[in-house]
């Protein structure tokens, strides 16, 4: 007995072709045939039309099942709670495009208080994560167990496919994950066993070293940058030598953040001689110029081009200044750094070398040089290095205080002209209460003083209020709104300007409210 | 690995017992576990304090536009006042006009009304006020409504009374229409006419074969589907439509095409033969042409009373027209109604069908062998949660099948039907996705339904119960039953 689907494929060929050119139906098995013989053969045409009408309706109405291709595997447990639903709103109007710069603020707090991102938005994340990448290693904490399963479905959000191999509780398991992970998931076991323990990361790095292909060195090299120590000293030295150029540059990159490197030992030595200091009546600097960039100083990471407004043997001067630990002037010439950056410089030279040692002094984080050229650039009417990077480079915990001397040691009104402005904008932190609150009463000073004319060309000042707004302590929400001249708010462009400020900082607000009370989803089809 | 779905399985009733003479039963009562559902009993509270989910509110945004706009609207601070007074909210929103839109939702149904000059509807305005509500009900207090609230009310229930009347009205004029029945003699005139030109055709083709047909698509078929908006066929016109469209479609269109037109040519032997067949598929056949019905005059062969649960709704564009269809099922009937809402381009749909809702409403069916369709009545929301969702009737794949193949014996002109999964499950095979279930057993997604990441992510994968329409090719998810609560997958 032929199948009916066999006799539909038959007809479909017939009709197909056409029942002019082959003008007999083909015969039908059980339990068409019976049925199919009742039709009139009289007209074909007809009769093709009835027993097709009969086989299709057949074949939908038999339609079964087949059996099912493997199913995808079930998630895990979820891990964390879910966020309430006043919570997931906030989110889902930062996933629409509103307020979508706090979106940060929001994750961190999420992943700091223990929830997770709600399952019917975790989609929406991972897409937004393809694009910032700066968001990613807060989205993974973010999305939870849930969502780390679901980004092993889509090649596209491969970047959060990750399991919890870094927490792995043996060598052997440790060591497989390693070595059959694909790069999203060993970068990110990197990230999290750098932090917990570097010296274990780094062993697995090694141990595959030698099969490694150069962008993942490059990216393995990288990741070293997170808890970094004297005891990577030897590898990354070794790493010197290493057939890729971007290894071996971002390798002496690193080693020239460590003061004890033979590196900066090798650079140290070099650099010295070229600046001399002379004894006289005042202490003067005499500068000489580097006469060659050998082999030797190209292994340790005097390469490129110089940019165009400077010669060949300064910008090597510069990337020397730049790359030894600046202790190393206080040992050579018996002096403090506050007295270093008072020593006059050659006018020619003075730019260069101040700004070499304001990066040094980043590079090493050497507290000692970062306040004394911090404590200069405080009292100076024109400062002549970046502030917001000096500051930039302080730890955290000290980065408010000094924005806070810097704003008060001027007293104007903070606009442009005010050398806090451009150094608050660069900070990316969030303020405390006593920095919000001394900005705020700065900025009332500065926008009580327009007019509706000159507001409509405050570019800068339009651009920070923005920033502002999404740095100030969200618990001054209210108070911020007062710093407004109430006539202001009806100003073309500028009142929106306002709206969106007063906007931004209680959203912020409320978001955080809404994480910190966390109420639940109401019982889902409870009656109240 | 390719999936090959040959099994066949042939039901008891006789699809093909003379495939004319089709069955008389209906499908009522043959519909799998409806006895379950009907012995309920159904005791939800009508509350006041009804409980919308952000979900099921912005599933009522007319596009994703609107829905994005709405959400800044659920803030408090976007609002100069909001109150309330029963089942109305009203409030007073700050926009770019000099004095604030008034806006004011009646939850009942709910029905929206907003005095902003936005085209859509609901507007963001309408939305934002009901998201607001349903996160921060605290800040609506209970107030006297204004003037502009309350005449809005009286409005809405002099309509209600003036509907009714229209009911009745078309109750008693139905005898007295002498000038109608010469009217609709006419048509029917025309009808047989068109048909008997239209069934030429088919055989016209059939002669020439599908392949030259094909080279002359989709123009031969529009305008012979002029030809039947001519003859008032307009069903059989949008019939010739969708096979002109599958004719072009691409792979597999041969099989396709011959099945859309081995049902026309039946329809056109089921009208020819009208007087011999039972008075139920006289209604389908005459409903599959293209005569309509009005809803009064539905609505006056009678209604039933139950609380119907809204399972599912999905919205497409079908030419100009967007279609609506909202699929509820009976608590007591034990049986599925198909709600649709038709607009033209760029107005807006009847959006009160809450997916997950329980209405206490009477709906008329439509006659017909297999009566799906419905229109409501008189209804009011007994809950906005139905309750008594994971009582529904979800069953397995080869069950919901045979519920379809029973409906396709009694109608062989349905298009779609409810089919209500249990423990339902993604799996993929490349690029395709599957819907399995307990028994593992899989039929293919519809690829209008995208990537399920959503349904994905929402469930786990974890075997959950699934709300879908089948077309005889793939499903199309609408819903998941999830913590007792249906939820919407648009």
């Amino acid at each position: 007995m032929s199948h009916p689907r066999d006799y539909w494929n038959e007809l479909t060929a017939t009709a197909l072709i056409g029942i002019g050119r082959r003008p007999a139906l083909p015969t039908a098995a059980e339990p068409l045939s019976g049925l199919i013989a009742g039709l009139d053969p009289s007209d074909p045409a007809a009769a093709l039309l009835g027993a097709a009408a009969a086989t299709t309706l057949l074949l939908y109405a038999g339609h079964r099942p087949a059996a099912a291709p493997p199913s995808i595997p079930e998630c895990d447990a979820d891990d964390l709670r879910t966020c309430g639903s006043l919570a997931t709103g906030h989110l889902a109007q930062m996933l629409s495009g509103t307020n979508r710069g706090v979106l940060a603020e929001w994750l961190t707090e999420l992943v700091r208080l223990r929830l997770r991102a709600p399952a019917a938005l975790l989609p929406e994340l991972l897409d937004l994560g393809r694009q910032q990448t700066e968001l990613r290693a807060l989205l993974i904490e973010a999305i939870g167990v849930r969502g780390r399963w679901l980004a092993t479905q889509n090649s596209d959000w491969s970047y959060a496919a990750v399991g919890d191999e870094h927490t792995a509780a043996d060598d052997a398991e440790l060591t497989e994950a390693w070595e059959l992970g694909a790069r999203p998931a060993r970068l990110h076991m990197l990230d999290g066993l750098r932090r917990a323990d570097p010296v274990r990361a780094r062993a697995l790095i090694e141990s595959t070293w030698a099969s490694e292909k150069a962008d993942d060195r490059v990216a393995f090299v990288d990741a070293l940058a997170t808890g970094l120590s004297a005891s990577d000293e030897p590898f990354l030295e070794a790493a010197l030598d290493d057939r890729s150029k971007d290894v071996r540059a971002r390798a002496a990159d690193l080693l020239a953040r460590m003061a004890d490197s033979r590196l900066a030992a090798r650079m140290i030595e070099r650099t010295l001689p070229l600046l001399r200091k002379q004894r006289g009546w005042r202490t003067r600097i005499e500068v000489t110029l580097p006469t060659e960039c050998d082999k030797a100083m190209q292994r340790d990471g005097i390469v490129g081009k110089p940019p165009q407004n400077i010669g060949e043997r300064a910008w090597w001067l510069q990337r020397l200044v730049e790359r030894i630990p600046p202790v190393a002037w206080c040992h050579a010439w018996e002096l403090q750094p506050a007295e270093i950056v008072r020593i006059e410089l050659p006018d020619e030279w003075r730019a260069l070398i101040r700004k070499g040692w304001a990066v040094a002094a980043q590079r090493y984080g050497d507290l000692a040089w970062l306040d004394a050229l911090l404590s200069q650039m405080l009292g100076s009417k024109e400062p002549d290095l970046d502030i917001g990077a000096l500051i930039g480079a302080l730890p955290a915990e000290r980065r408010d205080a000094a924005l806070l001397s810097l704003l008060r040691s001027h007293n104007r009104p903070l606009g442009p002209a005010h050398p806090a402005f451009g150094p608050l904008r660069q900070q990316r932190s969030l303020w405390s209460s006593e920095l919000s609150l001394a900005v705020l009463d700065k900025l009332r000073w500065r926008v009580r003083a327009l007019d509706q004319r000159s507001a409509a060309s405050e570019w800068d000042l339009r651009a920070a209020l923005a920033e502002f707004s999404g740095r100030i302590h969200p618990e001054l929400a209210d108070q911020a709104m007062q710093i407004w001249p109430p006539e202001q708010r009806g100003w073309q462009d500028w009142g929106n300007i306002i709206v969106a400020f007063d906007e931004l900082l209680h959203f912020r607000r409320d978001m955080l409210v809404a994480l910190h009370t966390n109420e639940p989803i109401p019982a889902q089809g409870a009656k109240r | 690995m390719t999936l090959a779905v040959t099994e066949l399985c042939y039901p008891q009733h006789g699809v093909l017992a003379g495939h004319i003479a089709l069955p008389k039963h209906s499908l009522l009562g043959q519909w799998p576990n409806s006895s379950r559902v009907a012995d309920l009993p159904v005791h939800v509270m009508r509350t006041m304090d009804q409980h919308f989910t952000a979900e099921q509110i912005l599933a009522l945004a007319p596009d994703t536009a609107s829905a994005k706009a709405a959400r800044p609207l659920a803030a408090a601070r976007a609002w100069l006042l909001v109150a309330r007074n029963g089942p109305t909210l009203w409030g007073e929103c700050k926009g770019s006009a000099k004095d604030p839109y008034r806006t004011q939702i009646d939850l009942s149904e709910p029905a929206f009304r907003c005095s902003c000059p936005s085209r859509k509807f609901p507007c963001k305005h309408g939305l934002g006020l009901l998201l607001l509500y349903a996160e921060q009900t605290g800040k609506f207090s209970e107030q006297q409504p204004p003037a502009w609230v309350s005449e809005w009310l009286a409005t809405r229930s002099e309509r209600a009374t003036r509907r009714t009347e229209r009911q009745e009205k078309v109750k008693s004029e139905e005898d007295d229409g002498i000038a109608q029945q010469r009217r609709a003699a006419a048509r029917e005139n025309r009808v047989a006419i068109g048909l008997a030109e239209l069934d030429r055709w088919l055989y016209d083709q059939m002669r020439a074969g599908l392949a030259d047909l094909q080279s002359r698509a989709p123009g031969a078929f529009d305008s012979m589907a002029a030809r039947m908006i001519d003859a008032q066929a307009p069903g059989v016109a949008r019939l010739l439509r969708d096979a002109g469209s599958i004719a072009v479609s691409g792979a597999g269109w041969q099989a396709l095409l011959l099945d859309r037109l081995a049902r026309i040519h039946l329809l056109i032997q089921a009208y020819q033969r009208l007087a011999e067949l039972t008075p139920e598929t006289q209604a389908d056949v005459r409903t599959s042409l293209g005569f309509t019905q009005t809803q009064e005059e539905v609505l006056a062969s009678g209604v039933i009373n139950d609380r119907w649960v809204v399972v599912g709704q999905s919205v497409e564009e079908e030419g100009h027209l967007t279609v609506q269809r909202s699929w509820l099922w009976g608590l007591h009937s034990g049986r599925p109604a198909l709600i649709l809402a038709f607009s033209a381009a760029g107005q807006p749909l009847d959006r009160s069908l809450l997916v997950g809702a329980l209405l206490d409403a009477d709906l008329a069916f439509y006659p017909g062998a297999a009566a799906l369709r419905a229109v409501i009545g008189a209804r009011s929301i007994a809950d906005t949660q139905a309750a008594n969702a994971a009582t529904l009737p979800f069953v397995s794949l080869n069950e919901g099948l045979r519920g379809y193949a029973a409906a396709l014996a009694s109608n062989p002109w349905i298009e779609r039907m409810l089919l209500m999964v249990d423990a339902a499950r993604l799996s993929r095979d490349g690029e395709r996705w599957y819907v399995c279930d307990a028994l593992d057993r899989a039929l293919p997604l519809s690829p209008r339904a995208g990537d399920p990441w959503r349904w994905l992510a929402i469930c786990a994968n974890r075997p959950t119960p699934l709300v879908a329409e089948w077309d005889g090719q793939s499903l199309m998810p609408l819903s998941l039953l999830l913590d007792q609560r249906i939820a919407p997958l648009r």
